[in-house]
């Protein structure tokens, strides 16, 4: 996020010329800036020269009654908004499911994980058969990133999660099956934001009507 | 006194001013500093949006000052831990800062007790990274600044947290407090 002009200019030119002389980086080699730790994981990290300044996490002026800590999901917009006080909110550009988002309304985190692995939905495995039953976590091929935020509904998995990439050029667009995914740094930042209870609600668009779709009731503990 | 009206900076003092005037001194917990903005949604906060490095906007922004916990306990769990280490990195790097750390408690059993705790183990676990101890001093509230106020778990999880609050100097107590103890 802190990225100094100099290294900006210098990021980009070498990301340039690198996917220019090696063709094997040439495919998304320039949304790498370098590597990073954590735990015992090494992953690539964002280069964030080269995202659309929209899609950076900032704060912005919010305004609705939604209380703080609250996650808003705007699918349409592909914005996430972590709501704090005074009419603001700490928001993150995401991707989403390119068949449009299925489900809307109240949920709450109610499971987190690190490094989370993948199972595939058998609907996602028998539209590309190709898919592994399981990728273990921390893997390069493994979309769901650094974290894994699961979306519970009246004590029930709703099936949606909040998760990281392996493709960051997708953030801003409709790319994935259903889920949010988010900068695998933003994913990181958010996690440790948002403790296991928080609220979340799922909009179709802000301004859009909470009940659009399905309204679930979440069920509190 | 809201934490802006107490915290010792330029934006506090001028935030401290405004808080006065619409909030009449309610308890805040605000991460940014009041009035409440207005202009349409997704208009960029200027303080943000112009933050430089080593900035309290830096902080909260690329830290995060918040650490969670879960009920009834002051362990520091992986996420708080992930969560301390980069603070505790950025407290490193710009050591112009005093640190409170303001723990907070909505659990059934003795806030007051836990929320010390809570913010007493944040402090150790900054100091074993390395964060000078007569920077920070640790300080409980038990419930007497609620982010929400509910008895579900979407509110007391944002209860159950120690803030590490930057200050630009000790504040006075805990400097007479120190004299004491070297005596």
């Amino acid at each position: 996020m802190r990225l100094s002009r100099r290294a900006f200019v210098a990021g980009t030119a070498s990301a340039a010329a690198l996917a220019a002389t090696s063709p094997a980086l040439a495919q998304g080699g320039q949304w790498y800036a370098g590597t990073a730790v954590d735990g015992s994981v090494t992953y690539r990290t964002t280069n964030f020269g080269v995202v659309d300044p929209r899609w950076k996490r900032q704060m912005v002026v919010y305004n609705s009654p939604e209380k703080p800590g609250t996650i808003v999901i705007d699918t349409r917009n592909h914005y996430l908004y972590w709501i704090w006080e005074n009419n603001t909110a700490l928001r993150y550009g995401v991707g989403v499911g390119k068949e449009g988002f299925k489900w809307y309304g109240r949920a709450r985190v109610d499971r987190k994980v690190l490094w989370p692995r993948w199972v595939p939905p058998e609907a996602m495995r028998k539209r590309s058969p190709n898919l592994p039953k399981m990728v273990e976590g921390g893997s390069p091929k493994n979309p769901l990133g650094p974290r894994g935020i699961y979306l519970f509904a009246n004590g029930q998995d709703t099936g949606y999660r909040i998760h990281g990439n392996t493709a960051p050029w997708s953030i801003g667009k409709d790319a994935s099956s259903g889920c949010i995914r988010m900068f695998n740094e933003d994913v990181i930042d958010l996690y440790q934001r948002t403790p296991i209870g928080t609220e979340v609600l799922v909009l179709e668009h802000l301004g859009g009507q909470e009940n659009e779709g399905v309204r679930m009731e979440v069920k509190e503990s | 006194m809201t934490e802006h009206a107490t915290r010792r900076t330029k934006t506090g003092l001028i935030a401290a001013g405004l808080a006065l005037a619409f909030l009449g001194g309610c308890a805040s917990v605000d991460e940014v500093a009041g009035p409440a903005f207005s202009g349409p949604t997704g208009t960029p906060i200027p303080a943000f949006a112009n933050m430089k490095e080593g900035s309290e906007e830096d902080f909260i922004m690329n830290a995060g000052r918040r650490t969670y916990f879960r009920s009834g306990s002051a362990e520091l769990d992986g996420t708080a831990k992930r969560t301390l280490d980069k603070q505790a990195a950025w407290l490193n790097q710009h050591p112009k800062w005093f640190i409170k750390l303001q723990g907070h408690a909505d659990d059934p059993g003795n806030n007051g007790k836990l929320s010390t705790q809570r913010a007493e183990n944040v402090m150790n676990y900054l100091v074993a990274k390395g964060v000078d101890p007569s920077r920070m001093w640790a300080k409980g509230y038990a419930k007497k600044r609620l982010v929400r106020d509910c008895p579900q778990l979407t509110c007391k999880s944002q209860n159950r947290r120690v803030v590490s609050n930057l200050r630009e100097e000790l504040e006075d107590h805990v400097i007479a407090r120190r004299q004491v103890a070297q005596q």
